[in-house]
């Protein structure tokens, strides 16, 4: 359930580990990780840099800085990726490795709550900043005639994509907070016994 | 003298009224399909079609399936035994599925045939043509359907209706729609007529298979025997071959992308079921102990596969 694309992003590096998982519920959410991933790279920001990196979406100024605002960015979703790949690959390799650790356990299954929105809200600015230029220059898209007839809208597939995710973020998101409840569970019960005594 | 069979999940629960454990048939001569009579004359929403009885398993192992035609003492099963029930959820007969999935493509084609965009375009030969081929391809199967296909289950569930009717009525939208569209630039008439000509032989090829198939089965039992004759004695899913075939020539007749899709994605599903049943094939005469060897074939497509 991976797929065997050419491709070089350190991404892909995914497809090796994620064959060695023993579920069809973690590959199904893995692979649309991986899909959604190559496809914002190489489908959003690669085919349009400059309009991804013109300015920042739904920014809030940070009080007290003068002027310094955050928002959801380039900068916003690299950084969402990369800290999650630190997580999972950092529980991956310990896990293969014989080491337990409870804290980079804790980590892979708590950061995610953060993470996770914040990097599909990342995600999905990356389409918004991207689609006026890709609907103004019609990217990757066919028109009638052609000796194909057949006709392919890319700016109306993008946003059939962006619907995809209503249902698939709270799929996924709801998988690893029951991950969470199941791996991290027993560690709450015995802090609160502890307090009792 | 009363030959009881006890009926329970797999789980361990009755699956009959009032806690009642046991369905008394007649006499040890009772088939499968008496018990599963017995079992929906106590709970009538449990129609036969819908059973699925197996042996009780060895821990590991799965059960034998109980075929219907059969008596219960060949199982083994005798007076006091259990069987384990599975139900199949509501199901539809297989003949009705196909008619369903393969009307609807007719319907939805001429809806786009007939019923042009805004500007009303005299269609040109390719888009009549092609009219012509879908609509005979259609009626062919769904008179197949009733006169020559002899199916292995009689029913499948619901479900796969919704599933069948997306995929042959979502496919049909999708072809006509481009093929019918005003904007559509048709391929040279000799391309047209040479490859629809093509395509109309292979489906007879097609028709042909179903027809040997059709005699391979008795009425009343599934099981298999070797195909014979015609394509199959190179290829075991012949049938498969001329359809996929049917379809390449049809894309290359209105030179359609969305066509060539819709046979690259049958081809695809089609070749998973060749293959299972090549495998079956080769297991069932394996040449020993009296029974024929398979014979070297293709499984569906010569010579890649």
């Amino acid at each position: 359930m991976y797929c065997n694309l050419p491709c070089r992003p350190p991404i892909v590096e995914h497809i090796t580990f994620l064959s060695s998982s023993s579920t069809c519920h973690t590959s199904h959410a893995a692979g649309m990780q991986v899909a959604s991933r190559l496809w914002i790279l190489w489908g959003i920001v690669h085919l349009v840099p400059e309009a991804v990196t013109a300015r920042q979406v739904a920014a809030v100024s940070i009080p007290g800085t003068g002027g310094a605002a955050i928002g959801l960015s380039l900068a916003t979703l690299t950084s969402v990726w990369a800290l999650s790949e630190v997580l999972r690959y950092g529980h991956f390799a310990a896990k293969e490795a014989g080491i337990q650790s409870k804290a980079l356990l804790w980590l892979r299954y708590t950061g995610f709550i953060v993470l996770y929105p914040l990097g599909v809200s990342s995600e999905l600015a990356m389409v918004y900043l991207a689609s006026g230029p890709i609907r103004k220059q019609r990217l990757l898209s066919l028109s009638l005639p052609n000796r194909l007839n057949v006709a392919f809208d890319y700016y109306v597939v993008c946003w059939i994509i962006v619907l995809a995710y209503v249902p698939a973020f709270p799929q996924l998101y709801g998988y690893m907070l029951a991950q969470r409840r199941k791996l991290l569970g027993g560690a709450r019960r015995s802090k609160l016994g502890r307090k009792q005594a | 003298m009363s030959f009881k069979i006890a009926v329970s999940a797999r789980d361990g629960r009755t699956i009959l009224p009032k806690g009642e454990k046991y369905i008394t048939l007649a006499d040890k001569d009772a088939t499968v399909a008496d018990l599963k009579r017995g079992i929906a004359d106590s709970r009538p929403e449990l129609y036969t079609a819908r059973q699925r009885l197996t042996t009780v398993a060895e821990k590991g192992k799965k059960g034998t399936v109980l075929e219907d035609g059969k008596k219960l003492a060949e199982y083994g099963l005798t007076n006091g035994d259990t069987v384990v029930f599975k139900d199949l959820g509501p199901q539809i007969a297989y003949r009705a599925v196909f008619f369903w999935e393969y009307f609807g493509p007719l319907v939805v084609y001429s809806l786009f045939f007939f019923f042009p965009y805004l500007i009303p375009e005299e269609h040109g030969f390719a888009q009549k043509a092609a009219l012509t081929f879908w609509v005979a391809h259609y009626a062919k199967r769904i008179a197949e359907t009733f006169l020559v296909h002899s199916f292995g289950h009689a029913t499948m569930p619901i479900r796969n209706l919704i599933k069948n009717c997306s995929y042959y009525w979502g496919f049909a939208a999708f072809i006509a729609y481009f093929i019918n569209h005003p904007l559509y630039t048709p391929p040279s008439t000799l391309q047209t007529v040479l490859a629809l000509a093509a395509a109309f032989t292979c489906t007879l090829s097609n028709l042909r298979c179903h027809l040997i198939l059709a005699d391979l089965r008795s009425p009343g039992r599934g099981g298999y025997s070797i195909p014979r004759g015609f394509l199959f004695d190179y290829i075991t899913c012949a049938n498969y071959t001329a359809e996929i075939w049917s379809w390449l020539f049809f894309s290359l007749a209105t030179q359609s992308l969305p066509a060539l899709v819709f046979t690259l994605a049958g081809a695809g599903q089609m070749a998973v079921w060749a293959a299972g049943k090549h495998q079956r094939l080769r297991k069932l005469f394996d040449g020993k102990e009296g029974r024929e060897k398979y014979p070297k074939r293709y499984i569906m497509f010569p010579p890649l596969f």
